[in-house]
């Protein structure tokens, strides 16, 4: 077998085919982990900026309240005194950035991320998923991210093909196929070693072009991780070596081979996906993003409506909490509003069901199917590995929500006892 | 070295080869003589295990070429009628590609000596085979046979499509081989060919090998007298 492998390794050299498809998955391979890297550093530095603004705006309340404490400052209007609760915990500036899971792969693949919130912001009275996509190149916007993940899902197997359609056929048509036969070797033995030299050369080809792209951009990913994605590369290129070697055993001619594997690369990558997405969305189909919208104000305004009673209702399960003596002005409206804010969260939690019940199912179904589809299941792969999948997005809504609890845990009851924070209290404000 | 034993192989009713019985020995050229469609590239092509037959047997070195294809084919050398080579690599390297086939492994000096033998010049013999004429390819195949050795060779039509002086060049290498020991069985339709270089000529025609003769016992007329009158029926 290595014999046979050596000679087609020389006649590949000899051959510009060789140096093209190399040539091409270098380029294409460093182009796409760069465009990666331009996305992951824009929103590591939006990370920065946030976290420290975040911090200056903190530090910079704790020693204006450090000097009012030593008689050095004059308070200011009781929304702008350093210690105050509300100042601290939902005015201008305040609150705090949650980020989603932040992975050294998240430059193979941009997923979901270009859909769903790049952080979020807590604050007493609300929680706000951010995203910057409006501040993107609108040319890109419409093209799409040109990641690694879409350069190996949908262009690797057309390398693939380029180089395996005729190994048999080519043999045939040149003739050099019944000289070969004539020796003391199988068909079998033939075609294994032209597949395992394909499968060799385009294998090498990735592991070297992505090696050096990480190398000089300065990629950074733990060994486990660079071995999934390196398990997840090459099992998806036995798949197509699968396919190619199917095809070839068939061999109706070159010429044919190659319109078949076109067929079958259309089939796999844009019917079987499509025909899955169809499937989720005729089973469970979830309700427009308009009818939630609806949905959310009349929650909003029924809760106005009912702020009355609920305020009655939430001080007889809390007698503790009846506000006692002289109130300043600002407290009956934020007081409600933190109470009504509770209500809200849990009614519009309960019409979210409706929402997210059948998307989870088409999640569900989607993935149970993905088996279908080797490129659906590498995609879904890449971008677990590189944290831009739906479920670990997903997971900033709930580190929000925590976040939040632990938020107001902490200055709502300060709020409500009508006193500051104190200085040495600044150590003890929540951190996400 | 080379035997049949009650060969037959129809395709789709029409019988190509009729139980042919042959026995070629050690040191023998024999050509297989007929028209086309006359049987000869399919009994070539049984012996090569590219074809089932529907009864009988080949045997090469006494072993069924059916049952056991890889051990037959490491005793042979087939060169078809245009022998095809890869066209990228050198006459060595293909030389060196298709002996290594058989798991022997030759060094670059000796392969140049087997092409040398088989008449190629040196200069040719690093140069792209895209660049050979059809008679420098021929001279590959038989460099083949040399460089592995083989004791059995199968040819068809290797002289088709060349000109003279290439052609008397093939029959003196056939010459050489069969003084080296190597039992011939080729294929053609060049009956002066088959008188000059053959030890032993089997006429076909229909799939029936209706003649056999030694060709030192006839002379070219009557070689050729005989064949046409076998073709007339």
């Amino acid at each position: 077998m290595w014999h046979i492998i050596t000679y087609e390794y020389r006649q590949f050299k000899a051959d510009k085919r060789f140096a093209i498809v190399t040539g091409l998955i270098f380029i294409l391979t460093a182009f796409s982990l760069y465009q990666g890297t331009l996305r992951t550093d824009q929103a590591q530095e939006i990370r920065n900026d946030r976290i420290a603004a975040q911090q200056e705006f903190y530090e910079q309340k704790h020693q204006e309240l450090i000097r009012i404490n030593q008689g050095e400052d004059e308070p200011e209007q009781w929304w702008r005194h350093p210690g105050h609760p509300l100042a601290l915990g939902t005015f201008r500036g305040s609150g705090k950035f949650v980020f989603p899971e932040s992975r050294a792969l998240s430059v193979i693949a941009a997923g979901h991320s270009d859909i769903l919130p790049d952080y979020g912001r807590v604050r007493l009275h609300l929680t706000e998923a951010v995203n910057n996509h409006a501040l993107e190149n609108p040319v890109l916007k419409a093209a799409g991210h040109f990641d690694y993940a879409f350069f190996l899902v949908w262009l690797i197997p057309l390398f693939v093909i380029a180089l395996s359609y005729n190994m048999i056929s080519a043999e045939k048509e040149r003739g050099t196929y019944t000289l070969l036969r004539s020796m003391p070797v199988t068909s079998g033995q033939i075609i294994r070693a032209k597949v395992m030299f394909r499968f060799l050369l385009i294998a090498i080809v990735i592991i070297a072009a992505a090696g050096a792209s990480f190398l000089i951009l300065g990629i950074r990913a733990q060994l486990p991780d660079l071995l999934m994605l390196l398990a997840a590369i090459l099992s998806y290129l036995v798949f197509w070596f699968a396919v190619c070697l199917l095809v070839n055993l068939i061999d109706l001619g070159s010429a044919a081979n190659a319109l078949s594997l076109g067929g079958i690369w259309i089939l796999f990558l844009l019917v079987v996906p499509a025909f899955i997405n169809t499937l989720a969305s005729s089973m469970y189909p979830v309700p427009s993003r308009a009818e939630w919208i609806v949905e959310q104000r009349a929650i909003q305004q029924q809760i106005e409506a009912d702020a009355d009673d609920i305020l009655d209702r939430f001080y007889s399960e809390h007698p503790g909490e009846v506000p006692q003596g002289e109130l300043p002005l600002y407290y009956e409206y934020w007081n409600t509003l933190f109470i009504t804010a509770a209500v809200v969260h849990e009614k519009e939690q309960e019409a979210l069901t409706a929402f997210k019940k059948p998307q989870r199912r088409q999640e569900k179904l989607i993935a149970a199917l993905r088996f279908l589809s080797p490129p659906v299941w590498l995609q879904s792969r890449l971008e677990r590995l590189a944290g831009t999948d739906a479920q670990t997005l997903r997971g900033l809504h709930d580190n929000m929500h925590t976040f939040h609890q632990e938020w107001k845990a902490f200055f709502i009851p300060i709020f409500r006892e009508l006193r500051f924070v104190e200085a040495s209290e600044f150590q003890s404000i929540p951190e996400p | 070295m080379i035997e049949a034993e009650g060969l037959t192989k129809s395709f789709n009713g029409t019988k190509a080869v009729h139980n042919l019985t042959l026995n070629i020995k050690q040191g023998e050229v024999y050509c297989l003589l007929g028209a086309n469609g006359a049987g000869k590239t399919t009994t070539i092509h049984l012996f090569l295990d590219f074809l089932k037959p529907d009864s009988g047997d080949a045997l090469i070195n006494g072993i069924s070429v059916f049952s056991s294809p890889v051990e037959t084919k490491k005793a042979l050398t087939y060169i078809p009628e245009n022998l095809a080579l890869y066209p990228s690599l050198t006459g060595i390297e293909n030389l060196a590609f298709f002996a290594g086939l058989g798991g022997e492994k030759q060094d670059e000096e000796f392969l140049i000596q087997c092409l040398s033998e088989a008449g190629l010049q040196q200069e040719a013999c690093r140069k792209r085979v895209s660049r050979y004429s059809k008679g420098m390819r021929q001279k590959v195949g038989v460099a083949l046979a040399i460089a592995r050795n083989s004791k059995v060779l199968l040819l068809d039509e290797p002289t088709s499509g060349l000109d003279p002086a290439a052609s008397n060049d093939f029959a003196m290498l056939m010459h050489r081989m069969m003084e080296r020991g190597s039992a011939i069985l080729m294929a053609t339709h060049d009956l002066f060919r088959a008188k000059e270089t053959g030890t032993r000529a089997g006429i076909m025609n229909k799939g029936v090998l209706v003649e056999e003769i030694y060709t030192h016992t006839v002379s070219h007329s009557d070689l050729e007298q005989l064949y046409l009158n076998h073709m007339k029926g």
